[in-house]
């Protein structure tokens, strides 16, 4: 269980999130909606350290990750895969080697054959051939490489992973195979996911839950059906902007 | 009637004010970047204690700063070089002993143009690509990428770095004395009133063995500089493509006026133990 408690942020005099508190529970996928820049992604990183908190704690899995030590710290990012908004996969790796990567945090101890082997079934699962392990991410498509980067996030078998805005910059058929992946990893691999994303759409075929980020703060949280019924004005800002609503801002 | 003369004593008060601000300011950011540069390099140094981690890095770095710089290390030598004798001969013709065109070549290369200008080249070569190599992994979330994998982006980009600089700078610098004075000595007798048994004469006279090494001890420190400054700048790289332009010119920019610093400052201590 990924447990945020009431985690402030901010950088220089902008207040990025204020006394955040999110539960995620074990199974699932959970979307992380918001409007840009309200500080998804910042919350998202500080599940896994990449950000401190100003205030407040991020437990995963019993651990604290204010305060851990770099030990600490890398045994939760080895429960916890994260899926970069660009990609971000290492230019001069191979798709193999990148996916390596992620398999051990001290590096990769398995035996190359083992290595090998578990390149191609993550390849396999995020629907690529296994020849794609010797090609660089740039002769790559923006698709493909998202979805090596969501084979690099559980290449260790991780049990949680984050997705920041994976179907950004996507067209609809390769933001439609990349939710399909998320909702077919959720079933064959059983993680727990969150998910940043504007993608409602998409983003309602995969998530159980759904939270709101707005104005630094959790808004509104429930279930997808909750959230689609809910009156909620800050949903119903979100969900059906209007010119009165976008006025108002 | 000078402008001064009409300002009041409360806008003489503010152009003091913004002075001392500005000197404020000024102070704060060097004492900034110098606390930062000492948290990197601590950190630098306990990385290092575990080669197992950077050992592939490490030759990767070192084959492309050492032998891809060697064409352009060459080139500037060589030029450098007959420069120098050539500059020295038109001095030195009918007023002292030409012999000393050698001794000023070697003098001049062994222990400034040889080291300093390799250093300077390479600045941008060596310390603007890695500025800009690491400003991109910044900018595009690759060293963010790094951590979340559990990797130590000091261990796995800076100590590589720093430590084939450190290690090849020296090297290139050997290659730069002898293409320096080789070069300077073929300028010479094709086109002074010069032997090469003067010119060689002239070079045994100056040659000592202190300059040489001071040399190469020069070299390693500006290895290390140029390296450290690209990877602490390419680091703090910030805002996408036009973050990474700043970024590389301030590599340049802060590169060059360190190597300029060492070799005052190195000079001196040449002055002391030489």
């Amino acid at each position: 269980m990924i447990d945020i408690l009431g985690v402030s942020k901010s950088f220089g005099d902008k207040v990025i999130l204020d006394e955040v508190s999110l539960r995620v529970p074990e199974g699932g996928t959970t979307a992380l909606f918001g409007p840009s820049g309200t500080g998804k992604s910042v919350m998202i990183k500080h599940i896994i350290g990449l950000i401190e908190p100003d205030q407040g704690d991020v437990i995963v899995d019993g651990v604290s990750i204010t305060g851990a030590n770099r030990r600490e710290l890398n045994q939760v990012r080895q429960r916890v895969g994260y899926v970069f908004q660009g990609a971000a996969l290492f230019d001069s790796l191979t798709v193999g080697e990148n996916i390596q990567l992620g398999m051990d945090i001290d590096g990769c101890r398995h035996a190359k054959t083992e290595c090998e082997m578990r390149v191609a079934e993550c390849l396999r699962l995020v629907n690529l051939d296994p020849e794609v392990a010797g090609l660089y991410p740039i002769e790559l498509s923006g698709g493909m490489q998202k979805r090596v980067a969501i084979a690099r996030a559980f290449s260790g078998h991780q049990r949680y992973l984050l997705y920041d805005e994976p179907t950004t910059g996507l067209d609809p058929e390769n933001a439609f195979i990349i939710t399909n992946l998320i909702e077919h990893l959720q079933e064959e691999i059983g993680v727990t996911s969150i998910m940043v994303t504007h993608d409602l759409e998409n983003a309602f075929r995969v998530a159980d839950r759904v939270a709101l980020l707005y104005g630094g703060k959790i808004c509104y949280e429930g279930t997808v059906d909750e959230f689609r019924e809910s009156g909620d004005p800050n949903v119903q800002r979100f969900v059906n902007p209007s010119k009165d609503t976008v006025s108002e801002l | 009637m000078p402008e001064t003369a009409t300002q009041t004593p409360q806008e003489r008060g503010n152009i003091l004010i913004n002075l001392v601000t500005a000197l404020g300011t000024g102070v704060a950011t060097v004492l900034y970047h110098a606390a930062g540069s000492a948290r990197l390099a601590g950190h630098m140094v306990i990385s290092a204690a575990r080669p197992r981690r950077y050992w592939k890095a490490l030759l990767v770095q070192m084959y492309d700063m050492g032998i891809s710089s060697i064409p352009v290390v060459v080139l500037v030598a060589a030029l450098s070089g007959a420069v120098t004798s050539q500059q020295s001969g038109y001095q030195f013709t009918g007023t002292v002993p030409i012999w000393v065109v050698g001794s000023v070549v070697a003098a001049s290369v062994l222990t400034e143009l040889g080291p300093l200008v390799t250093a300077l080249v390479l600045v941008g070569r060596i310390g603007a690509r890695i500025g800009a190599e690491l400003g991109t992994m910044v900018v595009t979330e690759q060293v963010d990428a790094l951590r979340a994998v559990g990797r130590d982006p000091v261990e796995q980009l800076v100590v590589p770095r720093v430590l084939a600089g450190t290690l090849m700078l020296p090297p290139l610098v050997v290659l730069a004395d002898f293409i320096g004075i080789g070069a300077g000595w073929l300028g010479a007798i094709i086109t002074l009133p010069i032997t090469s048994a003067e010119f060689v004469y002239g070079v045994r006279t100056y040659f000592h063995d202190f300059a040489l090494w001071f040399g190469l001890i020069k070299a390693a420190i500006f290895g290390a500089t140029i390296t450290f400054i690209g990877c602490y700048v390419g680091l703090r790289a910030s805002g996408g493509a036009e973050g990474v332009g700043r970024t590389t010119t301030s590599v340049v920019v802060a590169g060059t006026v360190a190597i300029m610093f060492w070799d005052a400052v190195l000079a001196r201590l040449l002055k002391a133990f030489g």
